[in-house]
């Protein structure tokens, strides 16, 4: 007698609702990510190669190669994301061990310094170099000197400035799997301070490294903000991309844009998840922390270093701060508020649809993330296969290409996807599946950490997949679920590269109204708007920390139970 | 009550996990599967729970088929080693759990749950959280709750393993007399050998997905019938044929028929006699092990542990006579 079941949830003495819950908690995600996510970007691709007659072709791949100015864009957005992600490793590097190995002071200032450029949409660096550098920037006023900030240099100081947190994160993570055994066995059989980084350090940092370099180079090719404000003459993909499509209203040009630009991130994106996969089995469970010590010839130095480059970071964005309290930076330096008095492109109504739109996407993101991350399991693994590849997808897609795909699926006036258009619904969709990938790989390590024998214990007792829900997998995600919420929360207030392409008359974000008033030659007032998005950023941060420490009060006995 | 498993199957991708596994439980009866690591017994827990499926052969609970019964409704009863307590529960609503998902009344639930509590004497940490125990306490929890619902055959999955040396030599009582008192039959997995034969009515010693011999804990340690039992449960000297025939021929006369290498003699260490005359072994080595003596000598050219109660005067080197009394000793399958 042969009898194969695949899961013994399926059994014929299921509850229909059992199957309906884990139907639905597949289906609804899984249709979002159909629509919202693969359909616009087939779209995009189909759109590169339909002709301004409307017949199809390659024309447009061979005009973008024969115009110089796209040529120019691409060698240029290749030459600085290089150099961007050469130094953010560097430096990176530099702070992440400084922050894991060494003796140094002020540690906690120096992260809280980092995580700064993450508060803040990635034009605000550009603002605070224009304060600092720029024609009217304090060290021109001071000291005469005049230094040419806009185009290469500012936009890779800026970039530097943006990348760095991120590269400083996944460096930081990879050097604190480390195992202090490997060093004390080093150090029993003689060998020196250099030799231990060379042989042990850098080749446990190795994928580390190698992450770091695909994200900042990612985040860089793909930025928007701070090649608007301070990219000057100095073309990148970035901004022609949207000079083409939303300027000229030339979608083929900016079709075939979105999908080079998607070359380069998917090839980097490809090799970070073979590395990742690679580096499993690197640490074992019961591995030693490696605990820092304070080597005076190491770490003065280092200290110094790290410290400078977190002050630059505080000083960038403190300037932007300032300057919004200033009549007129740098000529009048007398206190003022007016410059929170903002009239232009709708006042702060742009700060409040930020907020309704990032509220809409970290509810609609946590409720259909968690449910797809708990369907994983209950489903035949052919088709969570699928699902996982199509969830961890939007990973490579910039965010400029998800908006211009988006403009092409849903700006159409006779179809009933063209409903949403000009909503501020749309744009809490588009940042949603923006950072898709993030929020679901963090449920999903959620997820494995639920004892699986729980949820066994729940089905024996007779429950079905709603209980296993509430009494086993639940008690253990609170602090998993905050943070994905918080995360696409706060990643929906800054963004700008995607929703740029969403924003109507009547409909805008927060970031947009930066860079309006910066176009303007409001900047001030740039910066005062800002300032104010930051602050939301920060409160909604704090209320984070506060609801996971409360969260995690309530999850006993987690580490007892692994 | 009786469970009954007939040439059960089991595959992981091309891996044969479990293989024509044959083996009755009844009423009352506690059942030990044994073996090493990947020998395959927490799989076979595992179906048997219906938390697995299998590829082939039939299990039934008295007439019942199990196939088509899913683990929800199997109305048995499962402790981990990880204990597995919900632990945004107290004491009292985890072994409350099962009956609510039941649906009992309130009255009701509180009652048993009292009464569990008696039973396993900790009447009064109810109100507890599951952090707030120790893990023999915890461990206690979840056999009540796993009790709680009357289960009709309690499942047990190396539930001592995370204890203490001293907390698991107690618990290894409370849970067998618990068991004897509720009259439930059992099937506890474990490695550990010395477990197994304190507690079990009968032992279920397993390997690479095959069971080797199924017997009462005594049977199993006196008479293993092959090399792998007589080896895994305590220790055991293992003679090949050829020695046999020269050192001690008169044992041939009980050896089954079969080819040269399908037999060995197995001898448990105690068994051994030492005489101190001249004879045809020499001491190795003398280990002092506090009740016992543990001494290894050569013998006709293999090493031969032997171990005896006091403390013998030997001296390493010293010449001695080594014996077997009749009766003592097993031919055992390789």
């Amino acid at each position: 007698m042969r009898k194969s079941l695949v899961h013994p949830w399926l059994k014929k003495h299921q509850l229909l609702g059992d199957r309906l819950l884990i139907t639905s908690a597949v289906f609804f995600p899984l249709i979002g990510l159909l629509i919202f996510f693969c359909y616009p970007l087939v779209l995009v691709a189909g759109k590169s190669f339909q002709l301004a007659n409307g017949a199809y072709g390659i024309d447009n791949y061979l005009n973008v190669l024969k115009s110089p100015g796209i040529v120019e864009a691409v060698i240029n957005s290749l030459t600085l994301s290089a150099i961007t992600t050469f130094f953010c490793l560097l430096f990176g590097f530099a702070i992440a061990f400084a922050l894991q190995r060494s003796g140094i002071g002020g540690k906690k200032y120096l992260k809280g310094a980092l995580s700064l450029p993450l508060l803040a949409p990635s034009l605000v660096q550009a603002l605070g170099l224009l304060f600092l550098l720029g024609r009217n920037g304090l060290i021109h006023k001071w000291t005469g000197l005049d230094i040419e900030i806009y185009g290469f240099w500012g936009l890779l100081i800026a970039n530097i400035l943006y990348g760095l947190p991120q590269a400083v994160l996944i460096i930081e993570a990879a050097l604190r799997q480390s195992d202090a055994r490997y060093y004390e066995a080093a150090e029993i059989l003689g060998a020196s301070r250099w030799r231990q980084f060379f042989d042990i350090t850098l080749p446990n940092a190795k994928f580390g490294l190698l992450s770091a370099g695909f994200v900042v180079f990612t985040v860089t090719i793909t930025d928007f903000g701070n090649a608007a404000v301070i990219g000057g003459n100095y073309r990148v993909l970035a901004t022609e991309i949207y000079s083409q499509v939303v300027g000229q209203m030339n979608f083929g040009m900016g079709a075939v844009i979105g999908i080079i630009l998607l070359l380069p991130t998917l090839v980097a994106v490809y090799i970070e998840r073979v590395a990742s996969q690679r580096q499993f089995g690197g640490s074992s469970e019961s591995a030693i922390p490696v605990t820092p010590a304070f080597l005076k010839k190491r770490d003065l130095p280092l200290g110094i270093f790290v410290h400078a480059i977190g002050t630059v970071a505080v000083i960038v964005v403190l300037t932007v701060i300032m300057a919004s309290f200033i009549k007129l930076w740098p000529y009048r330096m007398t206190f003022t508020l007016a410059n929170y008095n903002i009239t232009l492109s709708g006042g702060y109504t742009p700060l409040w649809t930020s907020l309704l739109v990032s509220l809409e996407a970290a509810i609609l993101g946590v409720i259909f993330l968690f449910s797809l991350a708990f369907s994983m399991k209950r489903i035949p693994a052919s088709l969570a296969k699928i699902v996982y590849l199509l969830a961890v997808l939007p990973v490579g897609v910039p965010g400029l290409v998800l908006g211009i795909s988006y403009v092409l699926s849903f700006n159409v006036g006779d179809s009933a996807l063209g409903v949403l258009y000009g909503s501020s619904f749309l744009i809490a969709l588009c940042n949603f599946y923006h950072y898709h990938s993030q929020g679901f790989l963090t449920m999903v390590t959620g997820i494995r950490a639920v004892p699986g024998s729980l949820e066994e214990t729940v089905t024996c007792f007779g429950g079905g997949n709603l209980k296993i829900l509430r009494d086993a997998v639940l008690p253990f995600m609170g602090p998993t679920m905050i943070s994905v919420f918080f995360f696409l929360f706060m990643r929906s207030m800054v963004t700008l590269s995607a929703v740029i392409f969403l924003i109507s008359p009547k409909v805008s974000v927060a970031a947009v109204s930066v860079m309006r008033l910066d176009e303007a030659g409001f900047v001030s007032q740039a910066a005062a708007f800002s300032t104010c998005i930051m602050l939301t950023v920060i409160a909604a941060m704090g209320l984070m920390h506060l609801l996971i420490k409360w969260a995690s009060k309530k999850q006993y006995m987690l580490s007892r139970d692994s | 009550m009786k469970l009954s498993i007939e040439n059960l199957y089991k595959t992981f991708s091309g891996f044969v996990a479990l293989d024509r596994i044959n083996l009755d439980v009844s009423e009352n009866e506690f059942v030990c599967l044994l073996g090493p690591s990947g020998c395959g017994k927490t799989t076979l827990l595992r179906i048997i729970a219906g938390l697995l499926d299998f590829d082939g052969g039939v299990m039934r609970v008295d007439d019942k088929n199990l196939v088509d019964i899913a683990a929800r409704d199997r109305g048995f009863g499962l402790v981990f080693q990880s204990y597995s307590l919900f632990p945004n529960m107290t004491v009292t609503d985890n072994i409350g759990y099962g009956l609510k998902v039941k649906k009992r009344t309130k009255s009701e639930i509180s009652k048993r749950v009292e009464e569990l509590l008696d039973l396993i004497k900790l009447g009064a940490l109810g109100g507890r959280y599951p952090h707030e125990l120790s893990g023999g306490q915890q461990q206690r929890v979840a056999i009540a709750r796993a009790l709680a619902v009357e289960p009709s055959l309690l499942l047990l999955d190396e539930p001592l393993s995370a204890l203490d040396a001293r907390v698991r030599a107690d618990m290894r009582k409370e849970i067998r007399e618990m068991q004897q008192r509720l009259g439930i039959p059992t099937i506890m997995v474990t490695h550990d050998q010395e477990e197994a034969l304190t507690m079990a009515d009968k032992i279920v010693c397993m390997k690479d997905g095959r069971i080797e011999q199924i017997a009462h804990p005594r049977e199993l340690y006196t008479r293993p019938r092959t090399r792998f039992v007589a080896d895994f449960v305590g220790v055991s000297n293992i003679f090949s044929t050829k020695w046999i025939k020269t050192a001690l021929p008169e044992k041939m006369n009980d050896r089954p028929e079969g080819r040269e290498d399908q037999f060995e003699f197995a001898i448990r260490p105690e068994q051994i006699v030492l005489e101190e005359v001249k004879g045809d072994a020499t001491i190795k080595e003398i280990q002092f092990l506090g009740n016992l003596s543990r001494l290894t000598i050569i013998w006709h050219g293999v090493d031969v542990i032997i171990e005896m109660q006091g403390y013998p005067h030997f001296t390493i080197g010293q010449s001695v006579k080594a014996s077997i009394p009749v009766d003592s000793g097993r031919w055992v399958k390789v």
